[in-house]
């Protein structure tokens, strides 16, 4: 028995993929299934707390077009995971809503489940105790979960594995639109739930869910393209899985697949995910064809079921101002002159609320921070001064009187008497609305992941 | 002419929120096994300015001749005072330490 995976895109809504490829691969190849996941974290705590999409609507959409038109009319599955970006249960709700538009249209009719994920504060709170959560860590410092972190959060997701989407096709599910999820479970799901062995199916999915990323050019073909995401193929039997790109100019080698693993985290060896820890330490990455690498070898160990928590606190809002600075005394004074505002700032406006300053100093050490090892100063910086207060009001006003004091300060040696600094636009202040910040990226140990999540079944 | 660098790949990126991983991946044999003795959390820790202990140390893939490293984040992603959400821009403090290895300039 073999099971074929097609993952169209590396991230639903991220430049769309080629429709022609995925068209194609659908003929050639017949793939089982679907998989495909949506969420990504890199773009910050911003999206999760808002609720919002990080991809353009227009470029979801179009994924979401492709994917059911490949697969609707031939009766095959489809699985996104972590739906919308974050997973949250807002972002669920946003795809659903889009499925469904594009359904109707189309005349496409299916049994759709909706995997929810996100939890209510309250559910762990209860299970705090002495200012912590027994039993939860880290994922990246190993340290306990503090009860005012997860009491501070405003939305909080927990990466699902493939049980509850396992649940939702042995409950006959067509297309199944999941909240946060490892991303490897998502091609994982359907694979298991036919009965393949677990760290194959999961290391597959590790490998496959970029899509492209893990494959390489034989010649330049992306960059011409408007929608590049090119399908990734993935069989898997008893023994190993197969994975190659969807496109004749481009192959998955045994070097670029094992690259992929490395991509994004700190272990090389091993992964864990929800109930069990994936073994690549004895995986071997062989050519099959040009195009073709198969995988064999992986193992895993069941552990107690855990699960990974994301949440976020809202931290106030934002303000800020981008300038520019041109004149050499100045630039060469610039940290002092800035720090020195500062003082004064929080002088005037402490007792109307708390903010924060931040200067991005481009030019000088924007980018590394304290890292940095050029210290020459530049011909010309570019600032942005970034203030998050308590309210908008707050923030513009900091902002603004920045903005004047930045442009008269006085400092030694000044000839600029007209005013010192190039300020870009008008209106001068720029409002970024509510900051987020991560409170939870946490293992939690969980004994029925069906507290967790919560699925809906919805006839299209 | 700007500065390239004498690996095939060296790069930044987030592993989670709080913490960047380091990647590079040699031409060869010989480059690997240099970078790789002389990569210790002290050197990486004063290449980055940051205490030892916020150092994961180097782990490697032999048959793809890369190593691998990480660093817990000054701020975590996207926070305020953050200025590279994905960490993908930090390579450069590394490419700099790992060209000099390369090239006989570091004792």
């Amino acid at each position: 028995m073999s099971i074929t995976v097609l993952t169209p895109v590396g991230c639903i809504g991220n430049r769309g993929v080629d429709r022609a490829a995925l068209m194609d691969a659908m003929e050639r190849h017949t793939p089982d299934v679907i998989a495909v996941d949506a969420g990504s974290l890199d773009c910050g705590p911003w999206y999760l707390g808002a609720g919002k999409a990080h991809s353009p609507y227009v470029n979801i959409r179009w994924d979401i077009e492709c994917i059911l038109d490949a697969a609707i009319p031939r009766g095959v599955p489809v699985i996104v995971g972590s739906a919308g970006g974050s997973g949250g249960d807002a972002h669920v709700d946003a795809t659903v809503e889009l499925v469904q538009r594009v359904a109707d249209e189309r005349g496409y009719h299916f049994k759709l489940a909706a995997i929810k994920s996100q939890v209510d504060k309250d559910q762990l709170l209860r299970r705090c105790t002495d200012g912590v959560l027994p039993g939860a860590f880290s994922a990246s410092t190993g340290e306990p979960l503090s009860q005012g972190a997860v009491a501070r959060s405003e939305v909080i997701v927990g990466a699902m594995g493939v049980e509850p989407i396992i649940d939702a096709l042995s409950d006959g599910a067509q297309v199944i639109v999941a909240g946060r999820a490892v991303d490897s479970a998502v091609i994982a799901a359907y694979p298991i739930y036919r009965g393949c062995n677990r760290g194959l199916a999961y290391h597959m999915g590790d490998i496959m869910e970029c899509a492209e990323a893990t494959a390489e050019e034989l010649r330049p073909v992306l960059r011409s393209l408007g929608h590049n995401r090119i399908p990734i193929l993935g069989t898997i039997d008893e023994s190993g899985f197969e994975l190659r790109p969807a496109h004749s100019d481009m192959a998955c080698t045994p070097q670029s697949c094992l690259m992929h693993s490395f991509y994004e985290r700190t272990a090389i060896d091993s992964f864990s995910v929800p109930g069990c820890k994936i073994l690549r330490d004895g995986s071997r990455y062989e050519a099959k064809d040009e195009r073709t690498t198969r995988i064999i070898g992986t193992r895993y160990v069941n552990q107690p079921y855990s699960i990974l928590f994301e949440g976020v606190e809202r931290l106030g809002y934002r303000a800020l101002f981008p300038f520019g600075v041109r004149t050499p005394a100045m630039v060469e004074q610039l940290p002092e002159i800035l720090e020195s505002m500062e003082a004064v700032v929080h002088e005037m406006f402490d007792p109307l609320g708390c903010f924060q300053i931040h200067w991005q100093r481009y030019g000088m050490d924007a980018v590394l921070g304290s890292a940095e090892m050029n210290l020459t100063p530049p011909h010309e910086v570019g600032v942005i001064a970034d203030v998050v207060a308590d309210t908008p009001e707050l923030a513009h006003d900091v902002a603004y009187d920045m903005l004047t004091r930045v442009a008269f300060w006085r400092y030694p040696g000044r000839y600029t008497t007209a005013g010192n600094v190039a300020i870009t636009f008008s209106p001068g202040i720029f409002f970024g609305g509510p900051v987020y910040g991560f409170t939870l990226y946490h293992v939690i140990p969980i004994s029925d992941y069906r507290e967790i999540v919560r699925t809906s079944m919805i006839d299209i | 002419m700007a500065k390239r660098t004498r690996t095939q790949v060296l790069r930044s990126k987030n592993a989670g929120p709080f913490t960047l991983t380091f990647d590079i991946v040699f031409h060869s044999r010989a480059d690997f096994e240099l970078v790789r003795a002389k990569l210790t959390p002290g050197r990486l820790a004063q290449t980055f300015k940051v205490p030892p202990e916020e150092i994961i140390p180097v782990d490697s893939i032999e048959q793809l001749l890369a190593l691998k490293f990480s660093v817990h984040r000054r701020r975590p992603s996207g926070h305020p005072g953050d200025s590279d959400c994905y960490g993908m821009n930090q390579e450069e403090p590394l490419r700099r330490l790992v060209d000099d290895i390369l090239s006989d300039k570091d004792t």
